[in-house]
């Protein structure tokens, strides 16, 4: 299913990062850093709640905007329940969609919010995605202060937080049409080989799109996916090549950028937070890109279902954006 | 495309690990700690002149509270991280594996 858009443009973004991000090559985007894992609060948990309501504050900010601007607010992280977006949403009290697609949230949310825009049924939408790496380390792997050692096709869950204000007005990028995914499963039960799950979901994502909007690879200044790291990536190029016959160039992965070789990141970052982080910061500081297409690729992972020997299911949505001029 | 063409080009693009390597690191740090444990062991057994058996005992109570208290300090998880199964099989991986869940 593909979406057009005459009229919805995505405004303004806000970027914060922990404190891995901040020493990677992506640190001179962000709109905020910290140096440690806490942000002021006494847990991982409430420190993540504290990276959206910041990064909502620095966008109403930068749009000078206040909350009562907003007729939606559409958020989604990696934690049981989405706590973080709901008690994020708590301060924030506006009407409020709260959405799982695991790291492919960001780019839902924007597909959520443009289609309500285009449909006129509100005005602005704000969107938010985090993740905190050692509240997600907890829930889906180890304790941090295990250490145990990881496998080099492992992911490392970025510390980020992103907002995004959606709205009529004509500023920033216009989003131009959305894919949404389709849940893909090629029998991968490895849930340290993150990219191998996700690489065919954003295939089929990719593959669509370019046939429903009768686009090439070559329209586009940039494609982007969200994190399928280091090794992900050449999966998806071979995937591309053998399967559809098409060879992917100004092609990128996010979970690639945004670390520099850190011994920890071991094939790159992953998470929610991950492909806006290095993706709104790309666009807001490169101005050479004029159309981009982002891929958010999702690893809808569970450990019971792992835990009994299911293989993992994944998703990918994909949204181009024109930068105006 | 089928579940077996995409397992091999999954495994294709699956990097090796360093086995050898990890392997020898892990045999010679163990080693150490099991010449550590040992070197207690004969220390408890002389000086407090307590047999064998029950040094043995004492020994292992005191790598445990060294883990634990290596863990807390925030360093024992970048030991293990080079050193691997050389640490986290002996008794200290235990009491590391504990801790770490209490903090």
């Amino acid at each position: 299913m593909t979406f057009f858009y005459k009229d919805v443009y995505l405004n303004e973004t806000a970027r914060i990062a922990g404190p891995y991000e901040k020493n990677g090559p992506m640190a001179n985007t962000f709109d905020k850093t910290y140096s440690d894992f806490y942000f002021g609060r006494d847990t991982w948990e409430q420190a993540e709640v504290k990276l959206m309501e910041e990064s909502t504050e620095i966008v109403l900010k930068k749009m000078k905007k206040t909350k009562q601007d907003l007729d939606v607010h559409i958020s989604g992280d990696l934690l049981n329940q989405l706590v973080a977006s709901n008690y994020a949403a708590r301060t924030l009290a506006i009407p409020y969609f709260g959405i799982y697609s695991a790291c492919a949230t960001s780019v839902e949310g924007l597909i959520l919010a443009a289609n309500m825009i285009e449909a006129k049924q509100v005005k602005t939408a704000l969107c938010t995605t985090s993740s905190h790496n050692n509240a997600a380390e907890k829930q889906f792997r180890y304790p941090v202060e295990y250490g145990g050692p990881k496998r080099k096709t492992t992911t490392f869950t970025v510390t980020g937080g992103t907002a995004a204000y959606v709205s009529r007005e004509k500023k920033g990028f216009k989003i131009l049409h959305a894919t949404l995914g389709r849940v893909i499963d090629l029998g991968v039960k490895d849930v340290y080989h993150m990219g191998a799950v996700m690489a065919p979901a954003a295939a089929d994502t990719l593959y669509r799109h370019l046939q429903n909007t009768k686009t090439k690879i070559s329209d586009y200044d940039l494609i982007m996916t969200g994190d399928l790291g280091k090794y992900g990536k050449q999966i998806l190029i071979e995937y591309m090549a053998s399967e559809y016959g098409i060879t992917l160039t100004n092609y990128e992965d996010a979970a690639c950028l945004i670390y520099r070789d850190v011994k920890e990141a071991y094939a790159g970052g992953s998470g929610p937070a991950c492909l806006p982080l290095v993706a709104y910061g790309l666009l807001s500081k490169k101005q050479s890109y004029k159309k981009v297409l982002l891929i958010a690729t999702g690893a809808l992972m569970n450990s019971s279902m792992t835990n009994q020997k299911l293989s993992i299911p994944a998703i990918a949505h994909a949204i181009s954006l024109e930068v105006l001029s | 495309m089928e579940k077996s063409r995409y397992k091999d080009l999954v495994k294709k693009n699956t990097p090796k690990e360093d086995r050898l390597t990890n392997g020898v690191i892990a045999f010679l740090t163990g080693g150490l700690m099991g010449a550590f444990g040992e070197f207690l062991l004969q220390m408890y057994s002389y000086f407090f002149s307590m047999p064998t058996k029950e040094a043995s005992v004492f020994m292992i109570v005191t790598l445990i509270g060294i883990g634990c208290l290596l863990t807390c300090l925030g360093f024992f998880d970048k030991w293990v991280h080079f050193a691997r199964c050389g640490l986290i099989i002996p008794i200290t991986g235990f009491a590391h594996s504990m801790q770490s869940a209490a903090l």
